[in-house]
């Protein structure tokens, strides 16, 4: 195979300093003059890199960071436990309404029916009161009057449909910034 | 028993020679928890090769040590931000160097030449340029720099752009793998390469005058 005529790269260096360099590599060093003052050069500079002296800071330079270094968070043990005990009772505490639900269900039950029969009797009571208040004001009669038609009924539900679609449309539009610049607008 | 091992339930923290035992990571979680005597274990590892990186980088010991002091102090204070599945010397020196690089920046010490400015050209303007050493008002410690970074070689890697010398000196320097380096850097492999290899082609050029010293030795 005939050596084509090209000098060592930067690659060639890397695998000279690795001795790894191709076998063809080899056969050029050995015949070019130039490539082998630079391999020899390249070889005795990185040999003076390699030597090149470690240099250490003044004594106590160790004492001196730790003197600046803000002790890393250590999450207080104490507010460890407090979390930890409080996790502890909301799961205990649940596991023992649940055992206890289970093991007294009738008293449960019990409890459940009355409290229903009280709240329902409140809130049906309250819903009575207030109907009866609303049938004795002076407007009631006039009110039923209006609402005993049906076409009447129909015409003011139509006109509050449309009177909500309009509101909406009119809130949306507010809410969209203009396409144009609007004079006197800052 | 290391550092980090689980004894009836609880992290053990060690005696210091056991911390020297145990890997950065072993020690990286009991510095995690506060243990200090981790922590300074941390700092004593990498104090050497983070402030020669910073030095070489900076040419000013009290500067150096200062920013050697930032980068561990913002490395111990996040830890909690540290991912284990990277190397912690990466990471240490990932610091490091952007520590140096933005005081680079901010100091506009770029490349110093203490035989004139790089682009002077002609003898005047190489004086004008040129920084003055051994004058009476310079420091003990200026004394001690000039003395150990005063070398040809030394003066050579100072000429370099800061990302070369970075490249180099963690390569060459500090021994760090092309892959390693690319990591600390945040820079793609390829531009790692390219970096090292103009910086030795720069250092060749530099060091030309000792060829013929080099080429005999070899």
């Amino acid at each position: 195979m005939t050596w084509p005529i090209r000098h060592l790269t930067a690659e060639d260096l890397d695998a000279f300093h690795s001795a790894s360099l191709s076998p063809d590599a080899n056969q050029h060093v050995h015949e070019c003059d130039e490539c082998r003052a630079l391999l020899q050069q390249d070889l005795a500079l990185v040999q003076s890199l390699e030597a090149l002296p470690v240099f250490s800071p003044r004594e106590g330079f160790a004492d001196r960071v730790m003197v600046r270094v803000t002790a890393p968070a250590v999450v207080s043990v104490r507010w460890r436990r407090r979390r930890l005990a409080l996790a502890a009772s909301v799961v205990i505490g649940l596991g023992a309404s649940i055992v206890w639900s289970i093991l007294n269900r009738p008293l449960l039950i019990s409890w459940i029916d009355g409290a229903a029969q009280e709240l329902g009797g409140a809130a049906w009571l309250s819903l009575a009161t207030l109907a009866q208040n609303l049938s004795e004001q002076p407007w009631a009669s006039e009110l039923s009057r209006f609402g005993s038609s049906t076409g009447r009924l129909v015409l003011v539900g139509v006109v509050l449909i449309l009177g909500y679609a309009a509101a909406m449309i009119s809130l949306r539009r507010l809410m969209v910034q203009p396409g144009q610049p609007v004079l006197h607008a800052d | 028993m290391y550092p980090g091992e689980k004894a009836g339930g609880k992290l053990v923290a060690e005696s210091p020679a056991g911390l020297r035992r145990a890997t950065d990571q072993e020690v990286v979680i009991l510095a995690r928890k506060g243990e200090e005597a981790a922590c300074r274990e941390l700092v004593e590892r990498y104090q050497r090769p983070v402030f020669s990186l910073i030095y070489r980088m900076v040419r000013d010991r009290e500067l150096a040590e200062d920013l050697s002091q930032e980068t561990f102090v913002k490395v111990l204070n996040a830890l909690s931000t540290y991912r284990p599945e990277f190397k912690f010397s990466s990471w240490v020196f990932k610091i490091a160097n952007n520590v140096a690089i933005d005081q680079l920046r901010r100091r506009e010490l770029d490349t110093l030449s203490l035989e004139g400015s790089p682009h002077a050209t002609t003898p005047d303007m190489i004086e004008a340029t040129a920084l003055e050493l051994g004058e009476a008002a310079e420091s003990a410690l200026d004394e001690v720099a000039n003395r150990e970074l005063g070398s040809e070689i030394e003066r050579a890697i100072a000429r370099l752009r800061p990302e070369y010398r970075s490249c180099i000196l963690l390569r060459h320097v500090e021994g760090r793998p092309y892959e390693e380096i690319a990591e600390i850097l945040d820079l793609p492999l390829g531009t790692v390469k390219t970096y090292i290899h103009r910086a030795r082609h720069e250092l060749r050029n530099a060091l030309g005058h000792l060829r013929s010293e080099w080429t005999e030795s070899s």
